[in-house]
Order: C-alpha cells, then sequence, then structure tokens
C-alpha cells in the first residue's frame, strides 16, 4: 500500500501534543535536548515504545537492545502491531536516523491493514556552533565523523553501478548546514564518475530566518549549475514530495540517486517518497547515505513540532 | 569555437571521463617498456599517487585501446595479451561481507566479479567486430561464436547463445543479483567460483584460430575499496594463476592491502607478484616536466587539429606508440618540447621579480617599511640608503638582514654601496624567502609571480598531472576573462601575471575545497594541513628570514615519546598513512627517525606544494621543522587550544632565531 498525507500540523510544545494510549512508538538514540524531550514524553503517552538503532558495519537492526537481522525488522514490527492490535504507529523522527525512518515506513506500507502513522518532529531552538576562534573554518558541527557512502536495501539502482553499466546516474542531492557532507559526494565523483547530473534541493524558507543562507554560502562553491537548485521549505515534507515526483516526472528513464543531506523534515518527505515509487516500481531509484555520527549536544532547546499524519491507501 | 573546447578539454582531466580507448591520448612514460603490463606471467601490483594517472595506465592495456579503431591495423601478436578492466561499485562492496552476509558474502562476490568479467568478455568479443583487423571471415567468425547451453547453463541459460549476445543477459544476470542482495535470506541463484567460470568462458574464445594463444590480465582497480576478505579472495586467484588468466591490482600508494589468502598461506613479492610504482619506476621525477608537457601540448594539437611547427614529423598518436619511446628520450626532442611549453607558460627569475617589486608602490612601500622598522630609532642612516633601482636583490635582501641582531648596519651599507659580490650567499639562501616576506604583505593585493612559469607548475604539482592539468585549465579560462583569445597554436601565451592569479585560486581552491572531502578523514587532514601551514608561514614572515623557505617537517626522537600513549601513536600514524595516501604531504627519505625502537620511518615530509601559494610560503624543498613526538600528538590529534600553545611557542622561537642568521642548508653546503 502507498502512503499518502493526510495534515501536517504544528505545536508550540510537546506538551499540546496527544496520542491514542493504544499506539506504538518507535524512536532512536537520544542525543540532545530536543529527542530527550520528545522520547520521555511520547514514552509516557504510549503503552508499546520501541527503540530502533541502525547498525551500519553489520547491516543490521537493534530493536529494545536486541540485535536482529535487516529483513527481521519487518517481522519484529508486524508481530508488534498484530499482538497489540494496533491502529496508530507513531514514529518520533528527531531521534530516528534515515536508514530506521525509510524502513520502517517501507515495513508499515507492506501491511494490508489499515493504519494511521504520525511522524512527530521537533525543530531545535539552535543548532550548536563549534568554538568560534580563526582557525575554524565551519561554523557547525553537527556529525563528528562519516561513514563510506552506500545504498540503503531495497533502495538499489537495478544494477550494480559500475565499469560496466554505461550509463551515469542524477543525484538528487538535499542540503543542509554541512558542506563536508556532499563535497564528499562530488570529491568521490571525481574518481567514480557515476553522477553526470547533480540536481540540488535546498532548504527555502529555513527552520528561521535567514538559516537558508547559511546553507547556500556553505554550498555555493560547490554547486555549478545555479539552474539545477530546487527549493522546498524546510519543514515541508510534502512539498520536498511533491518537488521529486516533478524531478524524476522529467527525466522517467534516468538511474536516479537520491541522498537526502538536508532538514530532517526534508528527510521525511524523500523517505515516503522513495517508499512509494518502490512499490509503483516503474522508475531506477536508489537512496544512498553516508550514515554520519551525530555530534553529542549537536542541538540546544525545543522550537516547534511538527506532526505529520500519514495513511496507508 | 575553439577556445570552448579548449577549455571542456582540459575540464576533462580525467581518464574516466573521457574515452576508454587511450589510443593517442595516454602519453607513454618514458621506462614503459619495462613496465608493459601485459608481458608479465604473473601479476602485478601497480600503485600511484594521487592524480599520477594510474587508471589510464591501466586503461592502456585494456581491449578497447589495442582493438582501437584509431590505428591502421591490428597484429596477431598484439591479440595475444589483452586487458580487462574493472572496478567494482564501492558502494555495493560495502555490504558483500561476511558481517552482513555471513557465509554467502563469498558467493555474491564471486557472482559479481564472474557476471561483470563475462559481459567484459562478450564486449571484447563485439569491439573486435569494429577494429581495423583486416580479415572479415574471421570477424563472421567472431559473430557467430556460440556459448553453449552447457558452459552457461548455471546462470539459468537454457539455450546456446552467441558469445557476442551475452550481454544483454549478463546484465539482467546482475539485476538478479541486485534483487538477491536486498533479500539475501533467499536461495542464491547462482553461486559458482568466478575464477574457474571466467577460464571456461575464455575457453570458448581461444577456440578461435586468432585468439588461441591469448591470454586475458584483468585489472582491478581501486583495490583500497575492497575489504579484507574480498582482497583475501582475489589474492587466492592471484596466488593459484590460472592457465588463461592473470590479475592483477591497482591501488593509491601508501595504502597497504593485506596479503593474506582465504586460505592460510600469503602472496609475496617477487614470488606471486611483482609491483610497479607508476611515479618511481615508469616516470622518474626527472621525467616528469617532460611527460606533463606532452600531455598538455598533445591535448591543444588535438583541440586545434594542428601541429607545432617544430613537431610536425611525429605521428598523430606517437605519444602512445612504443616505438616513438627511444626518439623521446632524446635532447632534441626534449628541447622541443620545451620550448613550446615554456613559451605557452614563461618563468620570470627571482632578480625579474625583485625589479617588479621596486617599481610598485605598494610593494616598494612594503621594503622601506620594513628597512625603517629594522633600523628602527637608529638615526644614522636613512631607508632610501638601502634601496637602490639598478641593485634590486640586494636592496629587497636589506629589508630582511637589517633585522638580523649580528648583522652591522654600517657595514652592510658599505658592502651594499661598494661590495655587493657580499650578498651572494644570501642571494641564494634568502632571496625567495625575502620576496615571499615582502608579498605575504600584501597577500589580499599582489601575487608573488615566482609562482607561475611551466617549471614552478611541475614544482608545485609534485608528480600530480591532475595539478598540472588544473592549473593549465585555469590560465586558459582566466585569460578568456580577460577577452583574450588563442587563435591558433602560436596565440597560446599565458602572462606571468595571470599564471600567479591562477596559482593561488588553485592553491586555495585545494585547500579550501577539496582537502575536506577526501576519504574517511578528511576534515582531520584538512586541519592538520592549516596547523602546518600556519607553522610554516610563521617562519616565512619573520621579518630576519633567519630560518627561510621552511616547509619541510620531520620527527625527532626525544623523552616526549613516553608521554604518548599507544592509541595515540597509532592514530598518529593512521593520520600520517592518510595525509601520504592523498597526497596532503609528500614524503622523501630523511637520516631521522619516527620511532627509534620499532625503527620504522626514515623519512621526512612536506606538506603539498600546490598549498603553498595559498600559505604563502615556498614550494622549494628547502628547510625543516624537527618535531617531536608531543608536537606532532599536537598537530595531528591536539584541541584547537593545545594547538595556539603550539603556535605560540613556534612564534617566539622565531623570534629568538633572528640572533642565529646563517642557517645553512643541505643543498647549499653541496652547492
Amino acid at each position: 500500500m502507498k502512503l499518502e498525507f493526510m495534515k501536517i500540523k504544528e505545536y508550540l510544545s510537546i506538551d499540546d501534543f496527544e496520542c491514542t494510549i493504544d499506539s506504538i512508538f518507535f524512536y532512536g538514540k537520544k542525543i540532545d535536548d530536543r529527542s530527550i524531550r520528545m522520547v520521555d514524553f511520547i514514552s509516557a503517552q504510549c503503552k508499546y515504545g520501541h527503540e530502533v538503532l541502525y547498525k551500519n558495519k553489520t547491516n543490521s537492526f537493534i530493536m529494545n537492545d536486541i540485535s536482529i537481522k535487516f529483513n527481521e525488522l519487518e517481522k519484529a514490527m508486524s508481530e508488534s502491531i498484530k499482538k497489540n492490535n494496533i491502529k496508530n504507529i507513531v514514529l518520533e523522527s528527531t531521534s530516528l536516523g534515515y536508514t530506521e525512518l525509510l524502513i520502517i515506513l517501507l515495513n508499515l506500507s507492506k501491511r494490508n491493514s489499515s493504519i494511521e502513522i504520525t511522524i512527530l518532529y521537533a525543530e531545535p531552538l539552535e543548532y550548536t556552533k563549534k568554538s568560534e576562534n580563526e582557525l575554524d573554518s565551519e561554523t557547525y558541527e553537527l556529525s563528528e565523523d562519516y561513514h563510506p557512502h552506500k545504498y540503503i536495501k531495497p533502495f538499489l539502482l537495478n544494477e550494480p553501478h559500475d565499469f560496466i553499466s554505461s550509463k551515469a546516474a542524477t543525484l538528487i542531492s538535499f542540503i543542509g548546514f554541512e558542506e563536508n557532507r556532499l563535497g564528499r559526494v562530488i570529491e568521490k565523483n571525481n574518481d567514480d564518475n557515476k553522477y553526470n547530473e547533480f540536481i540540488y534541493i535546498m532548504p527555502v524558507p529555513g527552520f528561521k530566518f535567514g538559516w537558508e543562507n547559511i546553507s547556500l554560502s556553505k554550498h555555493y562553491h560547490l554547486i555549478d549549475n545555479y539552474k539545477e537548485i530546487h527549493y522546498a521549505p524546510a519543514d515541508d515534507p510534502y512539498e520536498t514530495y511533491r518537488i521529486l515526483e516533478k524531478i524524476v516526472e522529467n527525466n522517467p528513464s534516468k538511474k536516479i540517486v537520491i541522498m537526502p543531506l538536508g532538514t530532517k523534515p526534508c528527510t521525511i518527505g524523500a523517505s515516503i517518497f522513495l517508499v512509494n515509487k518502490k512499490i509503483e516500481n516503474k522508475y531506477d531509484i536508489a537512496t544512498k547515505f553516508d550514515f554520519p555520527i551525530k555530534s553529542k549536544n549537536r542541538s540546544k532547546g525545543i522550537s516547534k513540532i511538527y506532526e505529520y499524519r500519514l495513511k496507508l491507501v | 569555437m575553439k577556445r570552448k573546447s579548449l577549455t571542456s578539454s582540459f575540464s576533462m582531466n580525467r581518464a574516466e571521463e573521457s574515452t576508454l580507448d587511450m589510443w593517442g591520448e595516454y602519453v607513454l612514460p618514458i621506462y614503459y617498456k619495462e613496465y608493459n603490463l601485459l608481458q608479465n606471467e604473473k601479476s602485478t601490483h601497480i600503485t600511484g599517487g594521487r592524480g599520477i594517472g594510474k587508471t589510464a595506465y591501466l586503461l592502456y592495456h585494456c581491449y578497447p585501446t589495442i582493438l582501437s579503431s584509431k590505428k591502421d591495423k591490428i597484429t596477431n601478436n598484439e591479440l595475444e595479451r589483452i586487458g580487462l578492466y574493472v572496478k567494482p561499485d564501492s558502494e555495493l562492496l560495502v555490504d558483500m561481507t561476511s558481517s552482513v552476509l555471513d557465509d554467502k558474502w563469498i558467493h555474491a562476490f564471486n557472482a559479481y566479479i564472474g557476471l561483470s568479467i563475462f559481459i567484459e568478455l562478450s564486449k571484447f568479443l563485439k569491439t573486435f567486430l569494429n577494429a581495423p583487423y583486416h580479415d572479415e571471415q574471421m570477424k563472421d567468425t567472431i559473430k557467430n561464436l556460440i556459448l553453449p547451453q552447457r558452459i552457461v547453463k548455471f546462470l539459468g541459460i537454457k539455450k546456446d547463445i552467441k558469445f557476442i549476445d551475452y550481454e544483454e543477459e549478463g546484465h539482467m544476470l546482475r539485476s538478479d543479483l541486485i534483487d538477491w542482495l536486498c533479500n539475501p535470506e533467499d536461495t542464491f541463484p547462482f553461486a559458482f567460483k568466478a575464477k574457474e567460470k571466467i577460464e571456461t568462458f575464455i575457453k570458448v574464445i581461444k577456440n578461435i584460430e586468432i585468439f588461441k594463444n591469448t591470454k586475458f590480465h584483468i585489472f582491478i582497480d581501486e583495490f583500497e575499496n575492497l575489504n579484507n576478505e574480498q582482497q583475501q579472495l582475489i589474492n587466492t586467484w592471484i596466488k593459484h594463476v590460472p592457465e588463461n588468466t592473470i590479475y592483477n591490482v591497482a591501488y593509491k600508494k601508501y595504502y597497504e592491502p593485506t596479503v593474506s589468502t582465504i586460505a592460510s598461506e600469503s602472496i609475496q613479492p617477487r614470488n606471486d607478484y611483482r609491483e610497479v610504482n607508476i611515479e618511481i619506476d615508469l616516470i622518474g621525477e626527472e621525467n616528469f616536466k617532460l611527460i606533463a608537457a606532452e600531455i598538455i601540448i598533445n591535448k591543444i594539437q588535438k583541440v586545434f587539429d594542428d601541429k607545432y611547427s617544430n613537431l610536425q614529423e611525429y605521428d598523430l598518436n606517437y605519444l602512445s606508440n612504443e616505438k616513438f619511446i627511444e626518439l623521446r628520450k632524446k635532447d632534441e626532442y626534449k628541447n622541443k618540447i620545451d620550448n613550446i611549453i615554456n613559451k605557452m607558460f614563461p618563468d620570470i627569475s627571482l632578480k625579474e621579480v625583485s625589479k617588479l617589486i621596486l617599481k610598485d608602490t605598494l610593494l616598494r612601500g612594503k621594503v622601506s617599511t620594513s628597512i625603517k622598522e629594522a633600523l628602527g630609532k637608529n638615526s644614522d642612516f636613512k631607508v632610501e640608503q638601502f634601496i637602490d633601482d639598478s641593485k634590486p636583490e640586494e636592496s629587497i635582501l636589506n629589508a630582511i638582514l637589517l633585522h638580523r641582531k649580528r648583522i652591522n648596519a654600517s657595514i652592510l651599507l658599505d658592502n651594499f654601496t661598494n661590495n655587493i659580490e657580499e650578498y651572494a650567499k644570501w642571494k641564494n639562501n634568502n632571496l625567495f624567502g625575502a620576496i615571499l616576506y615582502i608579498y605575504n604583505k600584501e597577500k589580499i593585493n599582489r601575487r608573488c609571480p615566482y609562482y607561475g612559469g611551466f617549471k614552478h607548475f611541475i614544482e608545485q604539482s609534485a608528480l600530480n598531472i591532475r595539478h598540472t592539468l588544473e592549473l593549465v585549465l585555469q590560465c586558459f579560462i582566466y585569460t578568456e576573462k580577460q577577452n583574450n583569445s588563442f587563435k591558433n597554436l602560436q596565440d597560446i601565451i599565458v602572462n606571468i601575471e595571470y599564471q600567479a592569479n591562477v596559482v593561488r585560486d588553485v592553491s586555495r581552491n585545494e585547500f579550501d575545497r577539496k582537502i575536506a572531502y577526501l576519504g574517511t578523514y578528511g576534515k582531520k587532514l584538512k586541519k592538520i594541513a592549516e596547523r602546518l601551514g600556519k607553522l610554516f608561514e610563521l617562519a616565512h614572515n619573520n621579518p630576519a628570514q633567519s630560518f627561510a623557505e621552511v616547509n619541510l617537517f620531520a620527527f625527532i626522537s626525544s623523552a616526549e615519546e613516553a608521554k604518548l600513549s599507544s592509541e595515540e601513536i597509532a592514530d598518529s600514524e593512521l593520520l600520517l598513512r592518510e595525509l601520504l595516501m592523498w597526497s596532503v604531504v609528500t614524503e622523501r627519505d630523511n637520516t631521522k627517525k619516527w620511532n627509534s625502537s620499532q625503527n620504522n620511518s626514515l623519512k621526512e615530509y612536506r606538506l603539498h606544494p600546490m598549498l603553498s601559494s595559498y600559505f604563502g610560503i615556498s614550494f622549494r624543498k628547502k628547510r625543516k621543522y624537527d618535531f617531536n613526538y608531543s608536537e606532532i600528538k599536537t598537530i595531528f590529534l591536539g584541541t584547537d587550544v593545545e594547538y595556539q600553545e603550539l603556535h605560540k611557542k613556534y612564534a617566539e622561537k622565531n623570534n629568538n632565531e633572528n640572533e642565529n642568521p646563517e642557517e645553512i642548508t643541505l643543498l647549499d653546503m653541496i652547492k
């Protein structure tokens, strides 16, 4: 079944959010003020909570401290939903990583029963700046390190993308605050030459007035062709989805690789898009990621809360 | 039209971006004859630094080049050794491991390599059909060559197929592999041993008369992207050489692949493989300038579809042809190339630069200011006495020498006026340092032109042809921006001022927009490069220039060693290897040791000279800092606060060294 947007709602405080106690709640690691606050608050509201973490090295998950194989997550989720006769699922996306979010949504889309999915996201009050001294050329350090790029299964191109396959792909990259992430992709492409076209999606308007300028100023030197920039509001997965759909429809026969290196709401939009396109099975679309090791206390405080409600159709 | 293609021709400076057919594109290294990879009966490990042209070297030995339609004809001899190029999808390999797929990883990896090479074999035959091999009957035989069902049934193919048609099937099978990778719990669709099956496919090809003696060399590029297990399997194929296939691997210099196989044995250099280092064995530092110039001239001639008058006599694709190597070694030929390239990118002497400084009001002012500051309250002399337009080099030197406490202003003035021969040693040791010191005071508005000139491009590229090509490309773009166009070959001259501006831009780009993006540790490498650069900058901006042109460093053993944990040593060594692997620093022999107990390094290191212009430091190999372990730890691993302390310490040290004016380099002693 496909995922469909039902509504988008904003809250000034998480205290205003309510969910039925019989919901299942999926969440990730608590690493900063907002993820701690969000996870703790929702944990208290929902009867069933599952922490889900992706392990890059073994391509597996840890669910509630138990290691499970990548494809076993579907079964584990399914059992929990079935056993408790659940109709509502809450995903706390501030703490969930991209892989976790994408695969949880994919697994939910495989269900036949009707369920409602609520994705929550808390904007930070501010991101933690690096110490301001002349040696630091970066303002923000949201990630400590990155891993080598790799695909997230099953979102692979139809064929290995290498010396045999002659067609270069189009890369659709979301832009955030860390130019290193896009820089690594572009520099690697100098060696691999896998992409012959780059399309960027900028978070405009940003969460806060002026934040889009930070994204742009950090990336301008990496962007060759400004005609290939699209804009999606930092907090709007629906608009993100719409833009991705437009891009893909204009390039129906191309290999497309999506890398969500931008805001979490844009990542949510990209995830929903990828899941739906997987079900349609019309295009050759993949996603790759760099699996950043997020810095501790990467953000401070908690600002607006967004609720994105989806249903399966 | 031509101008556009000139820049676009240079912007595609990676082998992968252009055709796989390297005939006429690849400039054979001078020592190529001994390193024709197809001559080997055993495997080769090919290593080379970033940007030295590894991929182009491999592709030169592969079938698109061997069967090039640009050749007049192909002989049967050339068909006895055929190369196949393999560069696996690193982003797919990451998960083809036992930690992800348990023991099925080996099936997946075998299938990936096998299915891909079967396709390459099919493409080889297809390419042959269009090759300049003038025997149509033979081509018909190849066109109709059958892959019998008994050979392909393990792939689920249930009928005989033409070998040249296998490619289409092959793509579908590779898609099946992708499907399985997404669902590894399912039964593996085609478990087979790639090495054996590749041999079987090759034996079918060998049924054709002209291929009966053919051996295939498989070149696996970017071997560093394979994990330990995957490398072990390839090593096993290297150890137990099949009858018709030789496996070769290429990887970045300083990368250390495993030598283990999947059995208990390991592969050994000489016995199982030979090593070829592209920089040392094939090119040699002394020949880099020639080859770089040939690559550039070759590209330009192709864009203009014309030849320089003194190169008219050579065949169109002579640079790819072994027959012409001896000719290219001759001085007469080298001089022709030198003349063309030096005319295109003229250089400037230090004396000329000194004259330019004195003619430039802004820079002359800096010379005066420096002399004035040195004289201080000493009212016996006037600044103007130390500047003389007819003695430009000596005038510039005065701006730094007067800062040295051991130099007596009165004696210096006497020498300046009556005995300028006394300046000879300073010209050798200090003139470039003094010039940089003046230019660094006007870093924003002026660029030191000495960074320009083809021979200096070569020094700053430090064996990275990509840097040289980038400098050339940017020179052309810059010239175009100034509304100058190149209408013919003779027109191509880039003035020294443009060149210097371009060097700064390329240098800044390399620092700001490259290093942080390299490999896994890019951010850390950039930080180290910045810290080293700033320490070298300190010495360059010392008014007395008592320790001029420092851009090297070495490690010295000291009591500090004991303070470092083994983890810190391991981290530093890892980062040093990464710095070398990505050519952020380069290495050469030294007399001092990194760790005397392990006796593992006798090297000294240089911040890559392509970064020199950005930091305003010299690109010549001159002097070095000896860092002890603790300092290295601070530079490599320390916090910003710890580094600032070190920077401060060196700033103070620099000031004290103004007392010691006569620092002599090893180079000076040899001279």
